[in-house]
């Protein structure tokens, strides 16, 4: 089915209100947009499917969306981070800031905080990916709009809430990873 | 000629509710689109008041839908879903959007709506 291509962009198009810190000067567009893939699956390296766990699609239907079947269905940091240890990322400890480390890959997971009746939450909202050349500099699938290359404080605001922990996997880990993704596991 | 006269009103009538009621799905659909296209859960975009508001205009807009994610792409699948209480995508493409949206468009062609 083909769909016509939006032309690539220098900047991304998105309100300031939604993310207040991002700026011409501390991002750059790195592809076309492209509707096969979301955050997760940019940062866990499947380039065809969109991850989200999506509990409420409406009525007795299943969600469409991938999500690994060995993980719970639902749209918590635990969920998360049960569904990124399939492709062999592990929750780095607290303190570790992200930096840059030899045969490591990093990635990092915003959370925005929801209120439910009488208590908060911290629902993940987005993951970026650490680059592999600059200690300073992050990837991130926006949505199916394009890729950037950015500043990690950069995508704080409104949409994707805070950084809020790191994790990491070996560049052995992701080998075996990227092989397992090929033979497709199933998803709820 | 007088019945002529009334079939052509009855048509002027009808084509000038479907204008109406696509320029409003328009509106909508772009807005939406603007204002989720950087999310990347579909449940935060479902919650946007203006999907809501094209889910509330009922399943008369099921083939502006269709024909809109065959022209322009997009995350139609759960409005489709709701208003139509049908899944048409098989599990092993779960996640594969393109395909998604072609098992979408192959269910409307089989109804005459694309």
């Amino acid at each position: 089915m083909a769909i016509a291509r939006r032309k690539r962009r220098r900047r991304l198009k998105f309100n300031p209100q939604d993310f207040p810190l991002l700026t011409s000067q501390n991002h750059t567009v790195t592809s076309d947009p492209v509707e096969e893939q979301n955050c997760i699956g940019y940062v866990v390296g499947d380039k065809i499917r969109w991850w989200w766990p999506v509990p409420d699609f409406p009525g007795p239907l299943p969600s469409p969306y991938f999500w690994p079947l060995s993980c719970p269905l639902e749209a918590t940091v635990e969920a998360f981070v049960s569904a990124l240890g399939t492709v062999g990322f592990e929750r780095c400890p607290p303190g570790d800031d992200g930096r840059l480390e030899a045969q490591i890959e990093k990635l990092a997971v915003f959370t925005a905080t929801v209120s439910e009746k009488h208590r908060t939450r911290k629902v993940p909202t987005h993951a970026a990916i650490q680059s592999p050349l600059r200690n300073d500099k992050w990837r991130s699938k926006m949505g199916a709009d394009e890729d950037i290359e950015h500043d990690l404080i950069a995508l704080s605001g409104k949409l994707y809430g805070d950084v809020d922990f790191f994790m990491k996997r070996t560049f052995a880990a992701k080998k075996v990873a990227l092989a397992q993704l090929k033979k497709r596991m199933p998803s709820h | 000629m007088k019945n002529a006269s009334l079939n052509a009103t009855d048509d002027s009538k009808a084509t000038k509710v479907a204008d109406r009621l696509q320029q409003e799905f328009d509106l909508l659909a772009d807005r939406w689109e603007r204002e989720t296209s950087l999310l990347s859960s579909p449940s935060r975009k479902s919650e946007h008041p203006t999907h809501q508001a094209i889910v509330a205009m009922g399943p008369v807009v099921v083939p502006l839908i269709l024909r809109r994610m065959k022209r322009r792409g997009g995350h139609w699948f759960w409005a489709l879903s709701q208003l139509t209480g049908e899944d048409p995508i098989p599990k092993t493409l779960h996640g594969q959007v393109p395909d998604m949206r072609a098992a979408w468009l192959q269910w409307g062609n089989k109804r005459g709506y694309c």
